[in-house]
């Protein structure tokens, strides 16, 4: 199977100073939710909008590709891309109240896309905004469509921005910290909503989130991104149950849980900023087990081919698995 | 051990202002009863719209209710001003950003408590004392003079933390003061927070909707929902064997992460 999304040597600069994404690649396959997770300055978020080509100007993106269900985005003018965004891909963002339209209606903003790439009528489109903001269990769904977004729920208006970035049956969805601003209890059904888009309209999922609790509900497959590069890659249930980067373990080990009286594990000192002229491990300055070798790129780059950009990875036991009390996300 | 913080029967209502009076009265709190023993830390947990932001701003005076009574350290909130009773009880708010003022260094940030409630003693001596908790709470002083947007979101929250503690309150209040941090970030938060309680024997109300960093930190919790309490007790309990409908959902709720497994 072909993948629907391939992004090779993604670069983020801003100026010389600053470089938030250092060269990263990675595929999505039809039907899969591949989760980024990263703290914020990562750059996660960087990697979601230079995909859809929403950076200001002053960012400096380049690529060795961007395919999008085959099309390279990379070197195509702004009408290109305009006719690609909310046709092949769409995006869903985390505040759903910022990025709703206030002074427009649910239902003419959710029919914009459709009208604007396919030739159907306004009947048409009506319908398909009613059948959707149905099926993601809006109730009345018919009255809905003539509100305004200040009359929603955050829930709600996360389910609406849902339905509208299905409207033209995008192949490709970018979700970027979609349950952030939301109830626990909420997160649940919206990410339980978006296995179903999955599940029923067999889309690809690139999921941005800060929380490996996500990750662990939703993600067939995670990239742990740090200092713009990604530091970890494999299955999501092996990375989190074994991760074999020393910065994807501290960050694991962070979680609080009831531990009774024994301080959490931190992890010492921030996240450098990185420029073009930054090498090595990222996370060699606040890694417990760095040295020398940790400046070594090609050895990082071997390595980073069995999933952990490390030139030592965590090892373990096949035979101690299991055990232990639950963790609190 | 006596109660340090104590309310009885409190009930919030508001108006919703309209234009020719009358308007909806809506109620935001009802007969919500807590209580805090000295050197306890309570979890208040609930999604939002239940109430538990209203209650913190209630016990720190920043909010009348309807009905209902508040003593704070044995002393009757209704009959004190809130300045009188903001040396035993402060607050520390989620988001390190907006509440910092932006145009003064950290250490005056730090130091204006000081300023307003010891204006005998010397300026001198009160930024020495602010200086002096900025370190407390992992601040290095050469940080001091640095204006708050020059801060991490971390660093920030360390300065909140110290402007509350500066005059040595016997009470802090807290009102989600992780939830905009990273996960890192927040565990280091979190370290500090309870060293802080046992160094000076503080006493903590804790707000949060996550229920991994109430069982870390609270002794006892309060679940809320539209304005009233759904159950309360020890942390252990309640999180293990939840009577309630809703304590079960909200549980359930979490995403709970694979167990690890051991290294070699």
């Amino acid at each position: 199977m072909n993948p629907v999304l391939s992004v090779r040597n993604l670069k983020v600069a801003f100026g010389d100073s600053v470089q938030a994404v250092r060269g990263i690649s990675f595929d999505v396959y039809p039907g899969e939710t591949l989760c980024i997770v990263g703290e914020s300055g990562s750059g996660k978020s960087m990697t979601s909008l230079a995909i859809m080509g929403l950076l200001p100007p002053t960012a400096c993106v380049s690529a060795s590709s961007i395919c999008v269900t085959g099309k390279d985005l990379v070197g195509l003018n702004a009408g290109e891309l305009n006719r690609l965004r909310g046709h092949r891909m769409a995006m869903i963002f985390q505040e759903p109240m910022t990025s709703l339209n206030p002074s427009m209606r649910i239902g003419e903003q959710m029919m914009e896309s459709l009208l604007h790439h396919e030739r159907v009528s306004y009947e048409q489109a009506r319908t398909r905004a009613i059948d959707l903001l149905a099926w993601t269990g809006i109730s009345d769904a018919r009255v809905r469509m003539s509100m305004y977004p200040h009359q929603l729920s955050g829930g709600l208006r996360q389910r609406v921005m849902i339905a509208m970035s299905l409207m033209c049956s995008p192949p490709v969805l970018i979700a970027d910290e979609p349950t952030t601003a939301l109830d626990v209890t909420t997160q649940l059904k919206i990410l339980d909503l978006l296995g179903n888009v999955q599940k029923e309209f067999g889309t690809a999922v690139l999921l941005i989130t800060h929380d490996l609790g996500v990750v662990a509900k939703v993600a067939d497959r995670v990239a742990v991104m740090y200092g713009g590069r990604i530091v970890e890659t494999g299955p999501a249930r092996d990375v989190l149950q074994a991760p074999r980067h020393p910065y994807t373990q501290a960050l694991l080990e962070c979680l609080p849980q009831s531990r009774d009286g024994q301080p959490l594990k931190v992890i010492p000192g921030s996240i450098p900023i990185f420029n073009s002229a930054s090498h090595g491990c990222g996370f060699a300055s606040r890694c417990t087990q760095a040295d020398a070798l940790c400046d070594d790129d090609e050895r990082l780059e071997e390595q980073f081919a069995s999933g952990a950009r490390c030139v030592r990875p965590i090892r373990y036991s096949p035979l101690k698995a299991g055990g232990g009390g639950d963790n609190y996300a | 051990m006596p109660d340090i913080v104590e309310a009885r029967g409190i009930s919030l209502s508001l108006r919703a202002p309209s234009l020719f009076g009358g308007g909806k009265s809506t109620e935001i709190l009802s007969n919500v009863s807590l209580s805090v023993k000295s050197g306890e830390v309570l979890g208040i947990v609930g999604e939002s719209g239940s109430g538990k932001s209203t209650i913190a701003r209630v016990l720190l005076g920043l909010q009348p209710p309807t009905a209902g009574s508040v003593t704070v350290d044995g002393r009757n909130r209704r009959e004190a001003t809130v300045k009188e009773l903001a040396p035993l009880i402060q607050p520390v708010f989620q988001d390190p950003f907006s509440s910092l003022n932006p145009s003064q260094s950290i250490v005056d940030i730090v130091a204006l408590p000081l300023d307003l409630h010891r204006p005998t003693s010397t300026k001198a001596k009160r930024q020495f004392q602010a200086v002096d908790m900025l370190e407390r709470c992992g601040l290095p002083s050469y940080l001091s003079r640095r204006l708050p947007r020059e801060l991490s979101g971390g660093q920030r929250q360390r300065v909140a933390i110290a402007r509350a503690l500066v005059l040595q309150p016997k009470i802090v209040v807290f009102d989600e003061p992780t939830s905009a941090l990273d996960i890192s970030v927040q565990a280091q938060i979190l370290n500090l927070l309870r060293e802080l309680r046992r160094d000076f024997a503080l006493t903590y109300v804790f707000i949060s909707h996550n229920l991994g960093v109430i069982s870390y930190l609270a002794d006892n919790v309060m679940v809320m929902r539209a304005g009233k309490v759904v159950e309360a007790g020890p942390v252990k309990s309640v999180l293990a064997r939840p009577t309630t409908e809703y304590t079960r959902a909200l549980i359930a709720a979490v995403l709970r992460l694979p167990n690890q497994l051991p290294e070699v």
